[in-house]
């Protein structure tokens, strides 16, 4: 309905321009004129019921309309204050105070009503007193929520914004006439997503989030504007803080990627900052034991350890990870490769990472995604491969529910569970790391239909020995492999032929079984052959699991590549660095994260770095991190935490983290953006970046920061990751056959709540959703004799964690979901190698 | 003046489609479908028909705002949610007729090319939505509905759809909502129905009189019917009489006939003993008339111009023993129940007027009470609102606090010997008894 080009209209005789057949309301808030308004929101479709947003038509004999009802037309002449408008508005808010509690000096959210706004702005009171027939407060508390029905205005946005931009549904209006109220729809407490969107959303404080009352007036705090670290989403927190000390964190309207819709993490999660394990103050090794030590003394060690190694010639090695922002993993390279020279820089065993080099990088020679959210909307087709984003992505699951809203559908396929909303509209259910096979399917499928364009995949490298294995490959063994009937993936491939444009959505995440980096590469192979490589609206999105991926990838935190995608092991590359550097620097490749730790296993390593990771604690064990931690000589961990690596290291060095962080990222959609510190860590506690850049003064080298290294950044990124140039084709290895699995899947992919493991020092989240459980499926619990809350050993080979069990109805037959953090251990400690599938047994407690 | 709507009425058998059939029934769509769906509008346009569901729209108009492009299918509704108080027409007509609504339904969706139509019937009228049931039915056997109407080509089905007892529910949007499997929640105009309506397709909706007109126009034709009444106001029109007088019930008269004439006509005047006070002309949406007014007309423009409505044709007759006071808080308690809570003015508004009604009525009123009620009837009319009910619950109310002020007076200055009281303080909205229940 909207027109894309834009015209001219009057409003208050003044020109004003905006996008034909846009909402009024919406159009004249973005031109910045205030328009009164309690019952819109420009995320829900407009019910006009508050009645406060009239404005006056001149062009229609001065006819009151709603703004939020109106749409923008071309030459149209709006007056906004009018006296009839102002009258009108005020008779309309007039009408709401009698029966509001009217408490708004004790009120939490003084300061921040609406209603109280308007009440001053409209002269709501100058009408002569209103008779006052306050009802008597109920108030009714629900996890993380509190609903005081007494003050509720019924504008509705709560229901719709939870229906409408959620998909969620759980709180409704019911009633008629002044019964009007909102419950919940199951009837018992909230339960629900927990984005906290219907608390943003309430003008006034009938829903309230149990932290909002903290005796801090609205004028007194401060409002800083940051990017989510929760995943790579890239949503933006609107933080309030007070004196350094975070109140609460809401949406920001109308931001970028996520329109103001948070998800539970984002919102929920900070209380993490102040956990009781936090730490503040370096810790040395001293006699065996950690012990509380001075930043001098923690950075002399090092420093001397850097030193030692250097005389005798030991390999130093660092690991990052993707959670960390671009400058923090640039200073971390530009420490290792040109302050101590050594090659050796990873990120870790990240997916999004494996996706991205090993994927995308090899198929479609950048280490990049090829498509933006926005694309996601637009795009004819979508396929979800891997997992459910509502656990992993939520704000992408967000952009789904404006597409579904729109009957355009969305196609997923994946092997675990599926998340809290549930839209099983599309979802293919995948034998456990069957997308690869599922992707070739449609491959084949696509090359025999011949919709694809012979120019674009014909002449491209590998094309050939690619189509020859493929075909080689009986097409019902490869739908065998993927789990699929083949007459379902016909109707994908239907649709995939009949669409304009396609884009694919990679998920990644730990415990998702199945070779990311394989799905990325078969995914760009599929959209050469559908000949929809490289055209606009088509293309792959590869969803990191942690902040950063692709910003940590461009600032060259990865063992093959030096800062802006060039080559560790090209000498010309790696001199035009050490020209800007002032300092040679080391030549690559390095060693990835497992060959060091391999390496530091076997002794060969002096000094180890691990920056935002816990190999010990959470890696899968075939990478043998216990092993590399406990054989080198000298470990150093840069943490905010004290993880079970930070147990067993030689100098632990606390850097702020979350809220606390300043600097930037590149969100999955290729899109930088900026954190900025809202919160004070404790201790002051300085970034990664800080204590690095002191280690190098330590050594004797200057490593600039602030200014000059956001500068020196933007410098050495250059233009991003380069364009897509055409797709490689890799070799297709014949299907092996699997042998029938024994025992229940272990679904230990990201949960909404629990999407990594910081979470797991958020008290809150953890109230929500303990980390101790497995939940399992009515029909499994019972085949299993299994109750609800008793203990159970989840067996897998020789290892098994303990688990309380929840049977869940919403859990599929077959699968066990349990996170990979656990407390007290979680379900990652089952697998070897996370590419594989893990299957358990669940065995009853003795 | 001969029966029409009511001609079944103490005709033994009269639902049977037997007994319709040898009355001539059917006839008028079996006519209509050998016209064209444009010129049935045109002739319906022609008997110049007005929408009997209470605002009076043109009916042959509102058919011509479908539009003709449309692809895909397009909706009639017949409302026969009769949930207005003093209004029992289209029941009677159900009762007696159900084949004359049928086939009503079967006219209007053929005009405006619908393949598929619903009636929406209050759900307290069980039996009335069964004897529709019935009569569809029969109709299905006997070839008037269903696929290939007696080999016409034409398609149509009709459901019925049982309300779940709001009366909001009556109001075109609110209806289509609730088809809709939703809450009774009227949506803003435009769109309008006619252009986005049910399932977000064209749909028409009607009231079962309105349709109940439509097989007598096509068989005697539209001078015929546009020869009763008066020009622009023309047929029968049914009108249900409740209160104070003799003989209430359904009569069929002519289209502007006067008050008086209906109350002292077929109503046989006000019970024994008493004069006429007041009445309300057209269900109690419609503004109070005093018994001085009795001579204006009974139709649609005669009432607006009398700063009154027709509306449902509900005529609510109310003698010297009744106390306006006392009616309008029992207005009031009917309208708070009723709003749909969506917009502030009519939910608080309605909300109000009962309290402080409430609050008169119970010898605690204040000399400023009539000025506040006039200011929230105010606040809650003049297109403030979502749907009418706004208007729906202010307007009557307004009005009597305007006409009769001495009896407000009246009962302030009684109370003025009482001491001031604390308000009282309303119990929480949701376990407060509703009106009626
Ligand atoms: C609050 C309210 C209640 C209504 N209730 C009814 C009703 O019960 N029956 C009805 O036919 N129309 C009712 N209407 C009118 C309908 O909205 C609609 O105008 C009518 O059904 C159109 O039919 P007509 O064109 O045949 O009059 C109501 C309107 C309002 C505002
Ligand atoms: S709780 Fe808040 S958002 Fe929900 S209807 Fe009431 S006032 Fe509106
Ligand atoms: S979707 Fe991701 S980025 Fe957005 S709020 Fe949630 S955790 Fe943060
Ligand atoms: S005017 Fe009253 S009944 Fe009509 S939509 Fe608004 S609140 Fe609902
Ligand atoms: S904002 Fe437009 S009616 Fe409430």
């Amino acid at each position: 309905m909207t027109g894309t080009h834009l015209v001219v209209f009057l409003v208050d005789g003044r020109p004003v321009e905006a996008r034909e057949g846009s909402n009024l309301l919406d159009a004249l808030q973005a031109c910045g004129i205030r328009i009164p308004r309690l019952c819109h929101d420009p995320r829900v479709a407009p019910t006009g019921s508050c009645g406060l947003c009239v404005v006056s038509r001149r062009d229609h004999d001065d006819e009151l309309v709603l703004a939020c009802e109106s749409r923008v037309e071309a030459g149209m002449e709006v007056d906004t204050s009018t006296p009839a408008v102002a009258a009108a508005r005020a008779r309309r808010l007039a009408v709401l105070l009698p029966t509001h509690a009217l408490e708004c000096p004790t009120c939490e959210r003084h300061g921040d009503c609406r209603l109280e706004d308007l009440v001053h702005l409209l002269g709501a009171l100058d009408h002569g007193p209103m008779p006052l027939l306050p009802r008597p407060p109920r108030e009714e508390s629900w996890p993380l929520i509190v609903h005081n029905p007494a003050r509720c205005v019924a504008c509705g946005l709560c229901e719709r914004l939870c229906a409408e931009a959620m998909g969620v549904g759980a709180i409704e209006l019911v009633e008629s006439g002044s019964g009007s109220r909102v419950v919940t729809v199951s009837g018992d407490a909230l339960s629900c997503e927990f984005c906290g969107q219907c608390v943003d959303a309430c003008p006034v404080a009938a829903l309230a989030a149990r932290p909002d009352a903290t005796g801090v007036p609205a004028w007194q705090r401060e409002v800083t504007s940051t990017t989510c670290s929760g995943c790579s989403c890239g949503c933006q927190l609107g933080v309030e803080s007070h004196d350094g000390e975070l109140i609460r964190v809401r949406g920001v309207d109308a931001s970028d990627p996520d329109c103001g819709n948070l998800c539970v993490r984002g919102r929920y999660a900070w209380d993490l900052l102040r956990a009781p394990g936090r730490l503040a103050s370096p810790l040395m090794r001293r006699g065996g034991r950690l012990v509380e030590a001075t930043w001098d003394e923690a950075l002399a060690a090092t420093a001397q350890a850097l030193r030692a190694a250097r005389a005798q010639r030991e390999s130093v090695a660092a690991i990052g990870s993707s959670r960390l922002t671009d400058e923090d993993a640039y200073v971390l390279q530009r420490f290792m490769r040109s302050v101590v020279g050594s090659p050796h820089v990873d990120a870790g065993p990240d997916a999004g990472i494996r996706a991205l080099v090993d994927g995308m990088g090899a198929a479609a020679g950048v280490p990049a995604s090829t498509v933006s959210f926005g694309d996601l909307d637009a795009a004819d087709v979508v396929l979800v491969l891997r997992g459910d984003v509502g656990r992993s992505h939520p704000m992408v699951k967000n952009l789904f529910v404006q597409r579904a809203a729109r009957g355009r559908r969305v196609f997923e396929a994946y092997a675990t569970a599926g998340g809290v909303t549930g839209r099983r509209d599309g979802h293919l259910q995948v034998a456990p790391g069957g997308e690869e096979a599922l992707l070739l399917w449609l491959a084949r499928d696509a090359l025999r239909r011949r919709a694809w364009v012979p120019g674009d995949g014909a002449n491209r490298p590998g094309f050939t020995q690619w189509r020859t294995a493929l075909e080689a490959i009986d097409e019902d063994e490869l739908a065998a492999a993927a789990g699929v009937a083949p007459a379902t993936l016909r109707e994908v491939g239907d649709d995939l032929a009949a669409s304009a444009s396609l884009a694919i959505v990679v998920v990644t995440g730990r415990g998702i079984p199945g070779d990311e980096a394989a799905v990325a590469r078969r995914a760009c192979e599929l959209l050469a052959v559908l000949g929809r490589a490289g055209r606009p609206g088509s293309g792959v999105l590869v969803l990191g699991a942690k902040t950063n991926a692709q910003g940590v990838l461009a600032a060259g935190l990865h063992p093959r590549m030096l800062p802006g995608f060039r080559d560790a092991a090209a000498a010309s590359d790696r001199a035009s660095c050490a020209l800007r550097w002032g300092r040679s620097v080391a030549a690559g490749p390095g060693w990835s994260h497992r060959e060091a730790m391999l390496r530091a296993a076997a002794g060969e390593v002096g000094v180890l770095f691990v920056a935002g990771q816990d190999p010990v604690g959470t890696w899968p064990r075939g990478l043998k991190a216990r092993d590399g931690v406990e054989g080198a000589r000298f470990v150093v961990v840069l943490d905010s935490f004290l993880t079970e690596t930070a147990r067993l290291a030689d100098v632990v060095l606390p850097v702020a983290t979350g809220l606390e962080r300043e600097g930037d990222v590149t969100s999955a959609d290729g899109v930088r953006r900026t954190m900025r510190r809202c919160v004070r860590p404790p201790g002051d506690l300085p970034s990664d970046r800080q204590v690095l850049v002191e280690l190098a003064r330590r050594l004797g080298t200057r490593i600039p920061l602030g200014e000059q290294l956001a500068d020196e950044l933007k410098r050495e990124l250059g233009n991003g990751p380069g364009a897509f140039g055409g797709v490689t084709f890799g070799a297709v290895e014949p299907i092996v056959p699997v042998g029938s699995p024994r025992g229940l899947l272990l679904d230990a992919a990201p949960r909404l709540v629990h999407a990594s493991s910081m979470t797991r020092h958020s008290a809150t989240l953890l109230g929500l959703r303990p980390l101790v459980s497995v939940r399992l499926s009515t029909h499994d619990a019972r085949a299993l004799g299994l109750e609800d809350g008793e203990t159970a050993r989840v067996v897998a080979g020789s290892r098994e964690v303990l688990r309380r069990v929840v049977v869940d109805p919403a859990v599929p037959r077959g699968i066990v979901v349990s996170g990979w953090y656990g407390v007290g251990g979680g379900a990652g400690a089952l697998y070897v190698d996370d590419a594989l599938p893990v299957f358990v047994e669940i065995r009853k407690s003795p | 003046m001969e029966s029409v709507l009511l001609r079944a009425r103490g005709v033994p058998n009269s639902r049977s489609i037997d007994t319709y059939l040898a009355a001539g029934g059917w006839s008028g769509f079996a006519k209509a479908l050998s016209m064209t769906p444009d010129a049935v509008v045109q002739e319906t346009i022609e008997s110049e028909l007005r929408g009997r569901g209470g605002a009076g729209f043109p009916t042959g108009r509102k058919w011509s705002f479908v539009p003709k492009d449309h692809p895909g299918p397009r909706y009639l509704i017949c409302n026969a949610d009769e949930s207005e108080p003093g209004t029992f027409k289209d029941r009677e007509i159900i009762e007696h007729d159900p084949h004359m609504v049928l086939e009503g339904i079967a006219i209007a969706s053929y005009a405006i090319r619908s393949n598929t139509a619903y009636i929406y019937i209050r759900g307290e009228f069980v039996r009335w939505a069964a004897l529709l049931e019935d009569a569809i039915g029969e109709a299905h056997r006997q070839g008037w509905l269903g696929r290939n109407v007696k080999g016409s080509g034409y398609d149509l089905d009709i459901w019925v759809h049982r309300g779940a007892g709001a009366y909001i529910c009556g109001e075109e949007t609110a209806l289509i909502e609730s088809i809709e499997g939703k809450r009774g929640f009227p949506r803003l105009k435009p769109p309008f129905p006619a252009v986005v309506g049910v399932f977000g397709k064209p749909t028409v909706v009607n009231n079962v009189e309105t349709l109940a007109c439509l097989p007598h126009i096509l068989t005697k034709g539209a001078k015929w019917f546009a020869s009763i009444g008066r020009p622009k106001n023309t047929g029968t029109k049914l009108y249900c009489v409740s209160g104070h007088v003799k003989r209430p019930g359904v009569y069929e008269l002519p289209m502007g006939v006067t008050f008086r004439e209906i109350i002292e006509g077929p109503c046989g005047g006000i019970r024994e003993g008493h004069t006429l006070k007041a009445f309300f002309p057209g269900g109690s949406s419609a503004p109070v008339m005093r018994a001085s007014e009795v001579d204006v007309r009974a139709d649609f423009d005669a009432c607006a111009e009398a700063g009154t409505m027709l509306g449902s044709g509900g005529v609510i007759v109310l003698d010297d023993s009744v106390d306006m006071v006392e009616t309008a808080a029992n207005l009031a308690h009917f309208y708070a129940h009723e709003s749909c809570g969506q917009c502030t003015p009519c939910r608080e508004g309605s909300d109000w007027a009962r309290d402080i009604l409430d609050r008169i009525v119970a010898g605690h009123g204040r000399p400023a009470d009539p000025e506040t009620l006039l200011r929230i009837c105010r606040f809650a009319s003049q297109g403030m609102t979502i749907c009418p009910l706004g208007d729906a619950f202010s307007l009557p109310i307004s009005s009597i606090v305007k006409k009769f002020p001495e009896e407000f007076e009246r009962h302030i200055r009684a109370a003025s010997t009482v001491p001031q009281k604390k308000l009282p303080v309303l119990p929480w909205a949701g376990s407060r008894p509703g009106f009626g229940s």
